[in-house]
């Protein structure tokens, strides 16, 4: 076929009508899923609540089924938090096509949380001084960049940067630490960088 | 510059990983750091043809270190330039100065294997642990870099290692079991530091090395730090004997003594000050002992996390048994210290 205007606008109104479907359906999938985990989640913390309430409640409750409940809330949490990322992040792609299977998905989700969770502000929350290490790992993630601190009051600062070349477009947060425990806490200007956009 | 516990150190050479890094994956990181200075020595001597001044300005040293994670096994490698030395083939100047794998055990103790700095000494190695722009000593016998292989444990309040390696004090290095062209063969390192609470750390170390024809070498080192607030201070001793010529001297019997007090002031949170005084004896029995004083002076000031001026002044007196070759020494240097 030789390529024409008329043919070059035939395969682009065929291509166009092939995939558009498909992210579609994608995007409506993760839209669903988070809708799904979220009335999941309201309806555990419901429960939970009613469990904690007054003695009566408490007593027809037993440790383990506590246990259990509480240990399913943070699962949830943990997993519309994923999921909220990957979206934030430009995880909207399509399940059934490019990335194959639900699995690969869940893979890439789970990578995005571990890199990219100092991006979402409420993670930040968390660091306040006094705080550990290990605490401020859990919340925010591995630094991708740290350095001894050639200060004599400081140990080490963990530098959390989406880029230092783009003043447009980047997030910058800074954790110093003394003896183990956080002591200045710089947090990104989430409100600065949503204005940018 | 860094105010850190000094007994730090030594857990630092447990865990051969510094946390400041570039992060490139999961897998690899990198740091390192560049050091330049400026300097000017003053010797005035009884011998003349030791008089004179120096100027030098240069950079002293930059280091690379590649560091890899794979979960129980990382390892290390720190490629450097130090000074004008000859690259590759500088004695002093080795392209590659450390390079070890550690095989963390279950129970979190750690195997190290490689080429890896002494677990001795309350100095730091690399200019990023000190606290001024000089060392305290010349000629103190503390071991240097050594291939072997070494076993620590570590807890939050103690250190424990055992080394087994090819030399401590460059008799025989590269042939752990010995050989015919080497008088050593093989050595052996213990340290052990433990805090004491109350911002008081002790360290207690000591290297031998066997010598198969002329004797065996030595040395112990102990050394105490207290911090309290912004202040930080450190005693240390050492001593030793050789039997082989490791400390010098022209007999086959020398021995070594040196020591150091330091204090620490952290005055502001960018700024430092440092005073060290520290001694040194080499006694050989026969030409008589060489003594020395060396007074340290010098201030730190942190322009960012990762950028340091510091200006030190140094008096430094020797004095030798024989009377000819006594000396005064004045150094003035300004260093600037980039890490990464």
């Amino acid at each position: 076929m030789r390529i024409t205007l008329p043919n070059a606008c035939a395969v682009a109104l065929v291509a166009t009508v092939l995939f558009t479907p498909i992210y579609a359906t994608a995007a409506d999938a993760t839209a669903e899923r988070m809708a799904q985990m979220e009335a999941r989640l309201i309806a555990m913390e419901a429960r939970l609540a009613a469990a904690e309430k007054g003695p009566q409640a408490a007593s027809n409750v037993s440790e383990a089924r506590m246990v259990e409940l509480e240990t399913r809330l943070a699962e949830a949490e943990q997993e519309t938090k994923q999921v909220k990322a990957l979206a934030a992040t430009g995880g909207n792609v399509s399940q059934a096509s490019i990335l194959g299977n639900a699995a690969t998905f869940d893979i890439l989700a789970n990578s995005a949380w571990r890199n990219l969770r100092w991006t979402q502000a409420e993670q930040w929350e968390a660091v306040r001084p006094g705080v550990s290490i290990a605490a401020v790992v859990e919340a925010l993630g591995h630094p991708p960049r740290s350095v001894d601190s050639l200060k004599p009051r400081v140990d080490e600062v963990f530098y959390y940067e989406t880029s230092i070349r783009d003043d447009g477009n980047s997030l910058r947060g800074k954790v110093s630490f003394r003896k183990g425990t956080v002591l200045t806490v710089q947090k990104p200007n989430f409100k600065a960088n949503k204005a940018a956009q | 510059m860094k105010n850190k516990i000094a007994i730090a150190s030594a857990f630092l050479a447990a865990s051969s990983f510094s946390m400041g890094e570039i992060v490139v994956n999961d897998f690899l990181s990198f740091e390192g750091f560049v050091d330049s200075s400026y300097s000017h020595t003053d010797t005035d001597s009884d011998n003349p043809s030791y008089n004179g001044s120096e100027n030098s300005f240069e950079v002293d040293q930059v280091e690379i270190s590649w560091l890899f994670n794979f979960d129980t096994v990382t390892a290390q490698i720190d490629l450097q330039y130090e000074g004008d030395s000859l690259i590759p083939t500088g004695a002093d100047g080795e392209l590659v100065e450390q390079a070890f794998v550690n095989y963390a055990l279950a129970n979190g103790d750690v195997i190290t294997a490689g080429r890896y700095a002494s677990m001795l000494g309350f100095e730091a190695f690399e200019p990023t642990g000190l606290y001024q722009y000089s060392t305290a000593y010349n000629a103190s016998g503390l071991p240097g870099y050594a291939q072997g292989v070494k076993y620590t444990r570590e807890s939050d309040t103690s250190f424990f290692g055992i080394s087994i390696q090819d030399e401590a004090f460059d008799n025989g290095a590269n042939s752990l079991g010995g050989n015919d062209n080497g008088d050593g063969s093989y050595a052996i390192e213990l340290a052990y530091a433990q805090d004491l609470g109350n911002g008081v750390a002790v360290f207690l170390g000591g290297a031998f090395e066997d010598g198969d024809a002329l004797g065996d070498t030595y040395i112990i080192n102990a050394y105490a730090t207290y911090e309290t607030g912004a202040w930080l201070f450190a005693a240390e001793v050492n001593f030793g004997n050789s039997e082989n010529g490791s400390f010098g001297g022209i007999s086959d019997d020398v021995d070594v003594l040196s020591g150091l007090l330091m204090a620490n002031y952290a005055y502001n949170d960018t700024s430092s000050v440092t005073a060290r005084v520290s001694y040194e004896e080499v006694d050989d029995g026969v030409a008589g002992a060489a003594e020395s004083m060396k007074y340290t002076v010098a201030h730190n000031k942190a322009l960012a996390d990762n950028l340091a001026l510091i200006v030190e002044v140094s008096v430094g007196e020797l004095d030798v048994d024989d009377n000819t070759n006594d000396a005064d020494l004045l150094e003035l240097a300004v260093e600037l210290l980039f890490t990464f």
